[in-house]
């Protein structure tokens, strides 16, 4: 290794584990708006849908039809986690109403548990709280702005995420579709990957580039099995980290902070 | 996924119901369809103390050794078993929390009492199984070089035999390389016994003991015509560990080995399947089974005497950041060398499990205004996967160089994660408040 690769690799280092104003200096910063922008369209749309979902959810809960509402929980929940990329950084507090865990008071999961559980009328005053925040976040979309450097966070903490533990059950193990779950996260980190961030990586370091795109494929590989039992976690941490590790290092190249994955 | 904590710390009903005395939160069962363990599977892991761990070295003021340091990260370690432990995250220590006995542990339809576990019963290796439900008591490893032979009926004579024989033949893990052997014994081997305040040397009452205690160690000493002349102590050898390293039938189904009695009162069930919860009950049995005829004064002087033996000076300590980094340390000691040996194959164990511990550190800094913190660990955890990698990639300065960084980031982090200690999930009040959803939920999802 020569000095400067060995400068080079120990500057990386350090600006991914202390993070902020380690990189990014010097390179210029590519204009992302356009991009940005069908982003979040997209990004829009999804949660959209979920309060869609929620309202239906509570109709039916009115209605018993017990079984739509699982099913309508269930698809609510794939633009929901497909957000997990921005709404953690833009809108922390629906964050917190709509999805915390464990929480037996409030939430997607609060629901599930009376929903897909012994006694799904108990689910009602849960949904329509979870329909009122909805309804909340629901009134801050149109206002927000979506920007690289919340995005870039987003995706990298979101790569990590989707590595967490899985052994004793994840969050969404009432239902028994955490796996769900994990195929929309990723499906999400794809989705911002490629619209966002693609191109504009490959311009500077195209390996790299090509590197995130096959971390995020062999996460999807590895999900494509029937159950959590089936899955090798183990594997799917081990290529989350990396994933999270190489999304750090576009930071340089997009004249962005490194994710500080704090969310 | 957020965090729930904001309604605890926002002052939500349930903490206050817990302090008013709501259930208590010691216990979790898996619950729900995804768990690879059966569910109402209780791991011990909802407790605010773990077992306190002495090794030999640093009781005389030294430092494991990376032999001992190797085998204690492997002990902790899901990957040196098979299909299903390794995925479902089973480890040595599932089962012998901190090197000693996982009192908590319940597993359904493998665990009699909690404590106890069915080695045999063929979920972990369907070739291990024997078709009998014969849960034993998950022993303590304190002290276990002096406690030979090994198994319930000291079946195997070498810890090393044992050791491999638990890896591969009950949990179906792949036939270890002979440094995963000699690591995990030498891990095994350092574990101190914790000595107990009322014993001084040979196993001997502290000058102080109470007369109660005094009459029963002569009991204990004294011959009964009823077990062929033989006393307690002819088995239970005071000045050798309270053992005999031989096999008796005491009249609990067959010959098993002298367990020792050190460490007693922390380490229930009792006798080798775990049949009897307190020490009385212990008493009792030998009083019945060779009909001693003891009296109740001769029995209240026998537990005396057996809960000084047994006592353990703190044997619980409270979980928390510092014991929790000083692990983490330990096992990211070994880095260096396997990174200079290129043995990456145990290179990839050690930062998977070095990884694991580290986001088991971040789940605990659970709140919203701990961003920080969890940002932090992560970090690190992403830094310590480029190390693994650029060392499997043969670039050997860089994996050095990144190490350097992560060691130097895991000791900064120390006063942060600290400072922050009281308003994480170590926190006993919080952490029985996250329990408590958790067993919340479980109730709802199954109605009982």
């Amino acid at each position: 290794m020569s000095f400067r690769q060995f400068l080079r690799a120990a500057t990386a280092a350090v600006a991914i584990i202390f993070g902020a104003g380690m990189a990014g200096q010097g390179a210029k910063a590519a204009d992302l708006s356009d991009k940005i922008q069908a982003y979040r369209q997209v990004g829009l749309q999804d949660l959209r849908s979920v309060i869609a979902g929620v309202d239906k959810l509570v109709e039916q809960l009115a209605a018993k039809d017990f079984d739509g509402a699982r099913q309508t929980w269930i698809d609510a929940r794939v633009g929901w986690e497909r957000s997990e990329t921005f709404v953690g950084e833009l809108f922390p507090d629906s964050d917190g109403a709509m999805d915390s865990w464990p929480d037996a008071d409030k939430g997607f999961h609060a629901v599930e548990a009376h929903l897909f559980g012994a006694d799904p009328e108990a689910a009602m005053p849960i949904a329509k709280q979870l329909r009122a925040d909805a309804y909340a976040l629901g009134a801050k979309l149109e206002a927000t702005p979506f920007e690289a450097q919340a995005l870039l966070n987003g995706l990298a903490g979101l790569a990590y995420e989707v590595g967490e533990e899985k052994s004793s059950g994840a969050e969404s193990r009432v239902s028994g579709t955490s796996l769900n779950d994990m195929r929309n996260n990723i499906k999400g980190v794809e989705t911002l990957y490629e619209i966002v961030f693609r191109e504009a990586v490959a311009s500077a370091d195209g390996k790299l580039a090509d590197r995130i795109h096959e971390g995020i494929e062999e996460v999807e590989g590895m999900l494509k099995v029937d159950s959590i039992a089936k899955l090798d976690s183990k594997k799917v941490e081990v290529a989350s980290e990396k994933l999270a590790a190489d999304i750090m290092q576009t930071a340089a190249s997009l004249a962005l902070q490194p994710p500080s994955l704090e969310e | 996924m957020s965090h729930w904590i904001t309604s605890i710390l926002a002052g939500a009903s349930v903490l206050g119901a817990l302090l008013a005395g709501g259930a208590p939160a010691h216990a979790q069962q898996v619950f729900g369809r995804e768990s690879l363990l059966p569910a109402g599977t209780d791991l011990g892991e909802a407790g605010a103390t773990e077992p306190r761990e002495i090794f030999a070295s640093e009781a005389h003021g030294g430092k494991q050794s990376f032999m001992t340091a190797l085998g204690n990260m492997l002990f902790s370690s899901p990957d040196i078993f098979g299909e299903p432990a390794r995925p479902a995250g089973v480890s040595c220590e599932t089962c012998h929390s901190a090197g000693h006995a996982n009192v908590s542990l319940y597993v359904p339809g493998m665990s009699g009492p909690p404590g106890t576990f069915d080695v045999s019963n063929g979920f972990f290796h369907a070739v291990a199984d024997d078709h009998v439900f014969n849960p034993v008591r998950i022993p303590s490893l304190r002290g276990v070089r002096f406690l030979a032979p090994y198994g319930r009926d000291g079946r195997i004579a070498s810890l090393r035999d044992f050791t491999r024989n638990v890896i591969v033949a009950e949990f179906a893990g792949a036939e270890p390389d002979p440094l995963v052997l000699d690591a995990l014994v030498s891990y095994m081997q350092e574990i101190e016994f914790i000595p107990s305040p009322r014993l001084q040397s040979g196993g001997r009452l502290a000058a102080d003991a109470s007369d109660s205690e005094r009459r029963g160690a002569q009991l204990f000493q004294r011959p009964f015509a009823q077990m062929d002349g033989q006393s307690c102590a002819g088995c239970h050898i005071p000045s050798a560990a309270f053992v005999d390293h031989r096999q008796h039938d005491v009249g609990s189904g067959g010959l098993f080995k002298t367990p020792t009695l050190l460490g007693l009162l922390s380490r229930r069930p009792y006798f080798h399947d775990g049949r009897y919860a307190t020490v009385e009950e212990a008493i009792a049995h030998f009083d019945r089974n060779f009909g001693l005829g003891l009296t109740d004064r001769d029995k209240a002087d026998l537990l005396a005497y057996l809960r000084a033996v047994g006592d353990s000076e703190r044997p619980e300590q409270p979980i928390g950041v510092t014991v929790s980094l000083d692990e983490i340390e330990t096992f990211a000691g070994t880095l260096d060398q396997l990174i200079r040996d290129r043995r990456h194959e145990l290179l990839s164990v050690a930062v998977d499990t070095i990884n694991h511990e580290l986001r088991e550190l971040q789940e605990q800094f659970f709140a919203p205004d701990l961003r920080r913190e969890r940002g932090r660990i992560a970090r690190i955890v992403v830094a310590l996967r480029q190390v693994e990698s650029a060392a499997l990639a043969g670039d050997d300065d860089h994996a050095f160089q990144q190490l350097s960084t992560v060691l130097d980031s895991l000791k900064a982090a120390r006063p942060m994660l600290q400072a922050a200690e009281v308003r994480s999930l170590f926190d006993p009040g919080l952490r029985q408040a996250y329990y408590e959803q958790l067993r919340r939920l479980q109730v709802a999802s199954e109605g009982k």
